[in-house]
């Protein structure tokens, strides 16, 4: 069978994506570049993708950031050369794993993150996802009242996705997000051509 | 978003319009059986696209356009600040031990410290030194030179310019003459290593003499002297005084090295084999257990850590 189990898509769906973000951020600097950090973030949905249930797993938060932390730790081992110093900010990733009491309420308000999402679209593709999503209308029927051919209508909606997929991996646009100068540097120790003085 | 993430939104929105046709449904099937990442990135585009279903939700009632963007961006990051590479813990400075003036013809003082104590300490020329943990300096100051002969450990000057009036440290058999410059002077088993970081040092040995300019390591023992180029090295040997530890590929063997020389509690490898793995990494000059725990959880190897020591590998019966 290919593809997820609905429960756990769903699972995914309401209680992990809501912490992607962060989880990006946390990890982006054990990752060599956002290419590295793009991998690690589908090897953990896979990891996920291989559960049969999620009902012993009652912080999801904490149960994602220790999934990505055994993944780079696999990693590290794996690399001839070992990276060290990743080492101590990684105790951070681990203890600091009880959801702010924000995050609960927010990771609860759906609706409100879906609206938002939608009302960020350029023209166009918002209002096929209007449609779409908002008033649940099928492709054809999209393509009908908009007066758009179908083969538009998806380009729209593959387009509107990918934004909305950049938007979850960023997590807010002005802040601290996965922009391309953050994600493009090398992370880890930078001192070896520091001079001290 | 890489490649594999795009070409799952676009599987999962084709999908969302209808069955595939028997040519897409065999390009998806190849598509998903190619690995683990893309059944993540799948996973992962199926969980959004059912994520934004939660819009339906409000057909009834509220128009969309109430709900700004920015509002819902606010609270969907976590506000608590990631605070990154603070790691590094700085090493608090100790006082040096001894500072005498000895009321000789020429008054000699005695800089030193003890075992993981770094100071600084400022000269009567405008100079300053640096002394690295566990080391002993004399500094004789005539009219004509400034003498310095480094008696134990490591020490950095930075020298205040007087063409009138060299600098000379002097390690063992070796002597190392400056103007204006910086540089630092170790003693090595027999010899010494000097480390320049700014403008030209000479180095003696037996008469011998060797020019060192910035961003070399000249290495000096048993009447050779060995010279590299190679400023990221000497800056990462000079990391002490940031009080710091940075490896970038040493040795198991050499960064616990490098640990002992600052603190009591020493490390041990007990297992040969280990030694020489390369490491990565930087620490705080007195985290000998936070690098131990950290070789332990990645390299998988048993660490155990008393008082006065820490053994990595398997401990000797």
């Amino acid at each position: 069978m290919r593809g997820a189990d609905p429960e756990i898509v769903s699972w995914v769906s309401s209680e992990i994506l809501p912490y992607e973000a962060e989880l990006r951020t946390k990890v982006r600097r054990f990752c060599r570049s956002a290419e590295d950090l793009d991998d690690l973030i589908q090897d953990v949905y896979f990891r996920l993708l291989k559960l049969t249930s999620t009902d012993h797993i009652h912080d999801p938060r904490g149960y994602l950031f220790q999934t990505a932390r055994n993944l780079i730790i696999d990693q590290v081992r794996r690399d001839q050369i070992v990276k060290i110093g990743a080492m101590p900010n990684m105790d951070e990733l681990i203890a600091d794993t009880q959801p702010g009491p924000e995050l609960m309420t927010v990771a609860r308000s759906e609706l409100r993150w879906a609206l938002g999402v939608i009302a960020s679209l350029p023209g166009r593709c918002q209002d096929v996802f209007r449609l779409r999503k908002v008033q649940g209308l099928s492709q054809a029927e999209t393509a009908t009242r908009l007066g758009l051919s179908e083969n538009i209508v998806e380009k729209e909606t593959m387009k509107g996705m990918r934004i909305i997929s950049a938007l979850v991996a960023q997590g807010p646009a002005a802040g601290p997000g996965l922009s391309a100068s953050a994600a493009g540097q090398p992370s880890g120790p930078e001192t070896a051509d520091h001079v001290p003085y | 978003m890489s490649r594999i993430d795009e070409q799952a939104l676009d599987w999962v929105v084709r999908q969302a319009s209808g069955p595939l046709d028997e040519a897409l449904q065999q390009a998806f099937n190849d598509w998903y059986d190619r690995g683990p990442r893309e059944q993540g990135a799948y996973l992962r585009a199926q969980a959004l696209w059912q994520r934004l279903d939660q819009a339906a939700m409000d057909t009834d009632r509220t128009p969309p356009m109430v709900l700004p963007v920015a509002e819902k961006r606010s609270g969907w990051r976590p506000d608590r600040r990631l605070v990154m590479g603070g790691a590094i813990a700085a090493c608090a400075v100790a006082a040096f031990v001894g500072w005498h003036a000895f009321q000789t013809p020429v008054p000699t003082l005695v800089l030193e410290t003890g075992l993981g104590e770094i100071s600084n300490h400022p000269l009567e020329d405008r100079s300053l030194v640096s002394l690295n943990s566990d080391s002993r300096i004399e500094v004789r100051m005539t009219p004509e030179r400034r003498q310095v002969n480094l008696v134990k450990g490591e020490a950095l000057f930075q020298v205040a310019k007087n063409p009138q009036r060299p600098f000379v440290v002097t390690a063992g058999s070796v002597s190392v003459r400056a103007v204006g410059t910086a540089f630092s002077v170790r003693l090595r088993g027999e010899g010494a290593e000097v480390l320049v970081t700014e403008g030209v040092v000479e180095v003696t040995e037996n008469g011998t003499s060797t020019r060192l300019r910035a961003g070399e390591a000249g290495r000096i023992a048993q009447n050779a002297v060995s010279v590299r180029s190679d400023p990221s090295e000497v800056s990462r040997k000079l990391a002490w005084r940031e009080g710091r530890i940075v490896l970038a590929n040493q040795s198991l063997a050499e960064a616990a090295e490098e640990f002992n020389r600052y603190n009591r509690t020493r490390i041990y490898i007990a297992d040969p084999a280990l030694s020489s793995r390369k490491l990565v990494g930087q620490y705080g000059l007195s985290q000998p257990e936070k690098f131990a725990e950290n070789v332990h959880e990645l390299m998988g190897v048993p660490v155990t850590v008393s008082a006065d020591r820490i053994d990595i590998g398997r401990r000797p019966d």
